[in-house]
């Protein structure tokens, strides 16, 4: 009932309606809006969607940028696990920035147009497409890097990947510095090196390979592994010299290589402490000296893989068995390597204190 | 002379004329837009009314802001789409936005027949069913529509009640044509559910 003369009332008021249309239009000077405002719209908005592409194109250029050059390749050095790795070098602000921008790609795709016509997941695709295709292509032109750079140089509170790089890799108590050997001076045993704080340090490169002789020499920013052999002398034991890599134009090639390289190394150490410990068992003494001569005082961090060698029971024995209990108590507590040391230390003691009887 | 002579013929007679050419004429001359009020005042207010505007004078209210609104819009009418699904859009969104303004919910008249019911609960699949389904009043069917969600409603006021196409649906809802689809599917569905639930029945 109620919707049959509501049907009606419609019928009554149809031709008021129109009326009423027309005289509000010529009361108020309604005027249809000029075409152009349509067309700045439309481009306004395809426009701001280019805008998202573009700075999700940029996010993905510094997350490239980022990734490649994490040094994945030496997270056994600066970190316990891959994953606390990645934990510190995700860059989250970047990652943010395109997530931020798919959505608002995806946003303004929707309003321009024939936006509506397309489902989520193919606007969405498109817009990542062009963002990552975007972000790979500017990645090779340099401008992660550079976006990242200017912005670490220019806003003190943005944490660029290249300080998040120095500040893991400036750790002298970690057994990690960055710097260049000054220049004009002779590849002896020791060269002067300056981290990048500055600090002037006697570089041990008897340990070193050619390969790491070489970088070394290049006169570039190297990263080095090893220990601080003295704490009074500022001495510096390199087991391992690396490019710092931080430049845009560096290929997958070179980290490739980079990542072999430092493999080998550890390898290398893992092998001569193994042949360390089968020596240990046969003749504390001389394999003691065998060390000693090889490697430094305080060998505490060269490469984690040495770290892990456990010290074998007889050196243990030995080492503590003219020893009070409470050293011995304190020789206990060390960890693996230092205790190793130890006992090289005392292995060296006895030989003095015989050679002088 | 002449022309002025078929302005006014068309003016009087615009019978023959399609919206689009209508709305090229309401451009340069405003009277022309009174055909285009004339034509779809009637539709668009069944359509205001079944997505829930009850009251007569929100009703005419809401449609002369629609009209005024096509008035404004005219040039961005895109002549890719049909008029009617671009007029319907503004419909829609307007009666939305009166929805939101008031802070209520629509309240329906959807002036369902049991051929509406026939059509909207109608599946190959469910033949049998559909007997029983017709059995169901048109005031009940108006209840349990006016219980579902409103991207549910809408696509089905469109579809059963005003009888617009896939293709339509999508312009008028901006809507992909395949959510279209879904969302009818799932909205006959809700109101299979909705009706069983209350036991509703002649």
């Amino acid at each position: 009932m109620n919707t049959e003369h509501t049907q009606q009332n419609m019928q009554n008021t149809s031709s008021q309606l129109q009326a009423s249309v027309l005289e509000r239009i010529e009361k108020e000077h309604v005027q249809p809006m000029p075409k152009w405002q349509f067309v700045l719209y439309e481009y306004g908005i395809w426009c701001l969607w280019g805008l998202s592409v573009v700075i999700g194109a940029i996010a993905v250029a510094v997350m490239v940028f980022v990734s490649m050059h994490a040094g994945f390749a030496f997270y056994e050095a600066t970190h316990e696990t891959p994953l606390s790795f990645f934990i510190e070098v995700l860059p989250y602000l970047w990652i943010m920035i395109f997530i931020v921008m798919a959505v608002l790609a995806y946003s303004n795709m929707r309003k321009t147009k024939k936006g509506y016509k397309y489902p989520l997941w193919q606007i969405l695709m498109s817009s990542l497409f062009f963002s990552v295709l975007g972000g790979i292509v500017l990645h090779y032109a340099g401008v992660g890097y550079l976006i990242d750079h200017a912005m670490g140089s220019k806003m003190p509170m943005y944490p660029s990947f290249e300080a998040t790089e120095l500040r893991m890799w400036q750790m002298p108590e970690e057994g990690r510095i960055v710097g260049r050997i000054e220049e004009k001076q002779p590849m002896d045993a020791f060269v002067r090196f300056v981290d990048i704080d500055d600090n002037q340090w006697l570089l041990n490169t008897q340990e070193l390979m050619s390969e790491d002789i070489a970088t070394l020499q290049s006169g570039k920013r190297v990263k080095v592994l090893g220990v601080v052999t003295s704490s009074s002398s500022e001495e510096f034991h390199g087991c391992g010299v690396f490019a710092w890599m931080m430049d845009p134009d560096v290929s997958l090639k070179d980290m490739k290589n980079e990542r072999l390289a430092f493999v080998n190394r550890i390898y290398q150490h893992k092998e001569r402490s193994l042949l360390a410990k089968s020596d240990a068992e046969e003749n504390p003494v001389a394999t003691s000296l065998a060390l000693r001569k090889e490697m430094p005082e305080n060998a505490n961090m060269s490469t984690r893989a040495l770290e892990e060698e456990s010290l074998p029971t007889n050196t243990l024995e030995f080492m503590t068995t003219d020893m009070a209990s409470a050293d011995m108590q304190a020789v206990q507590a060390l960890p693996a390597v230092q205790r190793k040391l130890c006992a090289e230390l005392k292995a060296i003691q006895r030989i003095e204190a015989r050679m002088q009887e | 002379m002449s022309l002025y002579r078929t302005i006014v013929d068309m003016l009087h007679n615009p019978v023959d004329m399609s919206d689009e050419e209508i709305v090229t004429m309401a451009l340069t001359e405003k009277a022309f837009f009174g055909h285009i009020v004339s034509r779809y005042e009637e539709k668009l207010g069944r359509y205001v009314q079944r997505l829930g505007i009850r009251d007569g004078e929100d009703m005419q209210d809401v449609l002369q802001e629609i009209f005024i609104k096509v008035y404004k819009n005219l040039n961005g009418f895109d002549t890719s789409l049909s008029f009617s699904s671009w007029i319907y859009r503004i419909a829609h969104n307007e009666a939305i936005s009166f929805y939101r303004k008031k802070h209520v919910r629509p309240e329906g008249h959807l002036v369902a027949t049991p051929e509406d019911v026939f059509a909207i609960l109608a599946d190959s699949q469910e033949t049998q069913e559909v007997a029983f389904d017709k059995s169901i009043n048109s005031d009940v069917l108006n209840t349990a529509i006016e219980t579902l969600h409103e991207k549910y409603r809408a696509v089905l006021v469109l579809r059963f009640f005003e009888h617009k196409e896939y293709d339509e649906i999508s312009d008028i809802l901006k809507i992909p044509i395949g959510s279209v689809g879904t969302l009818i599917h799932r909205g006959k569905q809700q109101l299979r559910t909705n009706i069983k639930e209350n036991h509703i029945r002649i």
